[in-house]
């Protein structure tokens, strides 16, 4: 029973952090970011590049994956997203959805489509606790979800570019009127959210393997995450991830594994019909 | 004579003159095609066969080596004088392993290139998309899976089906490596549903019933928890029909566990993306191959792999090369047997009197009642980061 538990919690964690992802960019730039998982995946092949290709150590390579991905999501924001929501604002989702196909084909065309072992990022293997055995994997995806909740709760609650960001996803024209600059704003929760994604990308590559498509069913319970927190709460989104990836391991425990990945659209279905605004309606919107 | 007048005479006589010899051109050509073309894609010099299969897309990695495996073989036939003196020209056309497109590659490979035979499909849905149309053209097509059904004297396939292949991996898990509780881990779909067949068939033979079935949607990426309702099971043995990824990611899952059942499964458990993806938690992997092994080392893969070589020195051993080999093989001796005077009709007639053939690397077989060539199976087990044979040839049925 442990074992689905931390199997769920783990997998919750990174449904947690890509739905932060999901959601930074949603209320600062209204863009439903449907390539927020394709990004994912690039930015876990560009980690296996510098160990693979160049030959960094495992620390170094997700060191410099970071790095990269502060450009990306820089680059991806000011260049296309901005310059669209300038133009055309409902274009973004055909946008997002482009750049979810481009993504995906580019990947493979560059790496191939086929699977790939990813470089250990661990030195251990698995841990035994209490006789129980748990992959290193799961924790540490768990103790990456929790670190990473807790810097974008952190982020938004007490840095002035976090409170500009609530203020501007709550009203933009107050938020221009008092001084912020949403281009900066923006530019920051694209940045947040590619570094979230890539973190997410390099442990599911570490617990499977590395490959294009990856990230197939994982960004759909991130989604299913983000509609549990409203859209609107971090805190919501966090606890939603969590909850959705403990609910796959009672189901496949209880019933049959069969059943886990089902409940994520279950869930979708159920809130969107019962509670539109998310679990946790009622709390005051975007507070961290 | 008025010059003028012997001008148009002359000029009236060139012209006639050229008539005739344009007639008789055209009357000399049509009597020497009509002699040498005794059947579409055939002629004194030639045989031209097509395939459509994927020359892009995400499953090059293993059309690409089926591809040299069967260029190979027919390079090499040319090489040594042809069939009966004419040259195999092969041409394909690709379908980036879709469907719709594997039709239209058919179509213009029948209508616009007049190929004696569609050589060359892979894939259950693409070669289901074809069927109909060469069955109502008449024309032979040879598929790397199982003969599509219901059969037709056009219709030839290669693999044995995953029932048979699971049957016998079970058997063996069961019998001669003495396992006792067998789970079956499966891809919800066809391919689960068939290959449960074959489990089910074999451990009704024995007496033993299965301890534990436990499915996955396709698209599926973790199997931890499937990992862990196995090892809830306490199953000693797992047989699983699915892709190369899905079970080495459920190996490598267990590993990470310390769930390290027996697993067995079907020749995938032999290909080069296996072993590169499990590196030593590949050793103890049991599976049932309907080709040999490439990577055992046998007099057989070291001559066929020397074979594709010659002609694509950076070709790298994959399984599906060697089934591309074998059925070329298998080609080549058909058509041979069909005679100099090669029509359609005999080809058909030489498969399915064909009886057994032997290829380098694939025991096969044809007959009226059976269109699938793969005629027996081979159990191997990795050990050692090299797969070795723990039983001979083990006939199939193979309808």
């Amino acid at each position: 029973m442990i074992q689905y538990v931390m199997a769920g919690l783990a997998y919750g964690s990174l449904y947690a952090l890509l739905g932060l992802g999901l959601l930074l960019t949603i209320r600062s730039t209204n863009v439903l970011n449907f390539a927020q998982g394709e990004l994912s995946t690039l930015m876990a092949f560009i980690c296996f590049a510098f160990a693979a290709s160049l030959g960094w150590g495992a620390e170094s390579a997700f060191v410099g994956s970071l790095v990269v991905a502060v450009i990306v999501g820089f680059v991806l924001y000011n260049v296309i997203i901005y310059q669209i929501r300038r133009r055309d604002q409902e274009q973004l989702a055909t946008v997002a959805i482009s750049l979810k196909l481009a993504i995906t084909g580019l990947v493979a065309l560059y790496w191939g489509p086929e699977a790939r072992i990813f470089p250990p990022l661990f030195d251990v293997q698995r841990f035994e606790v209490l006789g129980t055995v748990i992959p290193a994997n799961q924790l540490w995806m768990i103790l990456a979800g929790l670190v990473g909740m807790v810097l974008v709760g952190t982020f938004l609650r007490f840095t002035n570019l976090g409170l500009a960001m609530r203020v501007a996803a709550e009203n933009p024209d107050l938020a221009q009127l008092l001084g912020v600059n949403l281009r900066v704003v923006g530019s920051a929760a694209w940045v947040a959210a590619t570094l979230l994604g890539t973190v997410t990308g390099v442990l599911l590559a570490s617990s499977l393997f590395l490959s294009p498509y990856m990230m197939g069913l994982v960004i759909l319970k991130a989604f299913t995450a983000l509609v549990i927190g409203g859209m609107v709460s971090p805190v919501g989104v966090a606890i939603g991830g969590l909850m959705l990836g403990l609910l796959e391991a009672f189901v496949a425990y209880t019933l049959t594994p069969l059943l886990q990945d089902s409940v994520g659209l279950f869930i979708i279905i159920l809130v969107l019909l019962f509670r539109p605004r998310g679990l946790f309606a009622g709390q005051e919107s975007w507070r961290a | 004579m008025d010059s003028k007048k012997v001008r148009r005479t002359f000029l009236r006589g060139v012209n006639g003159s050229l008539r005739l010899a344009i007639l008789s051109a055209f009357i000399w050509h049509s009597a020497a095609t009509t002699a040498a073309e005794q059947a579409p894609g055939v002629s004194d010099r030639q045989i031209l066969l097509g395939g459509v299969f994927a020359l892009t897309g995400p499953v090059r990695f293993i059309s690409l080596p089926y591809e040299q495996g069967v260029s190979a073989v027919f390079k090499n036939t040319n090489a040594n004088g042809g069939i009966h003196g004419r040259m195999i020209k092969w041409r394909i056309e690709d379908d980036a392993y879709q469907p719709a497109r594997t039709l239209a590659g058919a179509k213009k490979l029948v209508e616009r290139d007049g190929t004696f035979a569609v050589f060359g499909l892979i894939g259950q849905p693409t070669t289901m998309a074809v069927a109909p149309y060469l069955q109502k053209m008449k024309v032979p097509f040879f598929t790397l899976n199982a003969a599509p059904r219901p059969l037709t004297p056009y219709s030839w396939g290669t693999q044995s089906s995953y029932a048979d292949l699971s049957y016998h991996v079970t058997r063996h898990m069961v019998q001669k490596l003495g396992l006792k509780r067998i789970g079956y881990l499966y891809q919800n779909d066809d391919l689960g549903a068939v290959g449960r067949v074959g489990v089910d068939r074999a451990l009704s033979e024995l007496g033993v019933k299965l301890t534990s079935a436990v499915g996955y949607e396709r698209g599926t990426r973790d199997f931890t928890t499937q990992v862990l309702k196995l090892r809830d099971a306490k199953v000693d043995g797992v047989v699983s029909i699915g892709t190369a990824g899905s079970i080495a990611t459920a190996i490598k899952q267990g590993v990470q566990l310390n769930i390290r059942p027996t697993w067995g499964t079907y020749g995938v458990g032999g290909s080069a993306i296996v072993r590169k993806l499990l590196g030593d938690n590949i050793n103890g992997l049991v599976f049932a191959s309907d080709i040999e092994s490439q990577f055992s080392g046998s007099p057989a893969a070291k001559k066929a792999f020397a074979v594709v070589q010659k002609y694509y020195p950076k070709a790298k051993s994959e399984f599906t090369m060697f089934m591309g080999y074998a059925q070329a093989q298998m080609m080549v001796h058909v058509l041979r047997a069909a005679g100099k005077d090669l029509t359609r009709e005999k080809l058909v007639a030489a498969l399915l009197n064909m009886g057994t053939y032997k290829s380098d690397v694939m025991p096969m077989s044809y007959s009226s009642t059976k269109h699938t060539a793969a005629s027996a199976v081979k159990i191997y087990q990795w050990k050692d980061g090299k797969p070795v044979a723990l039983s001979d040839w083990l006939p199939i049925s193979g309808k």
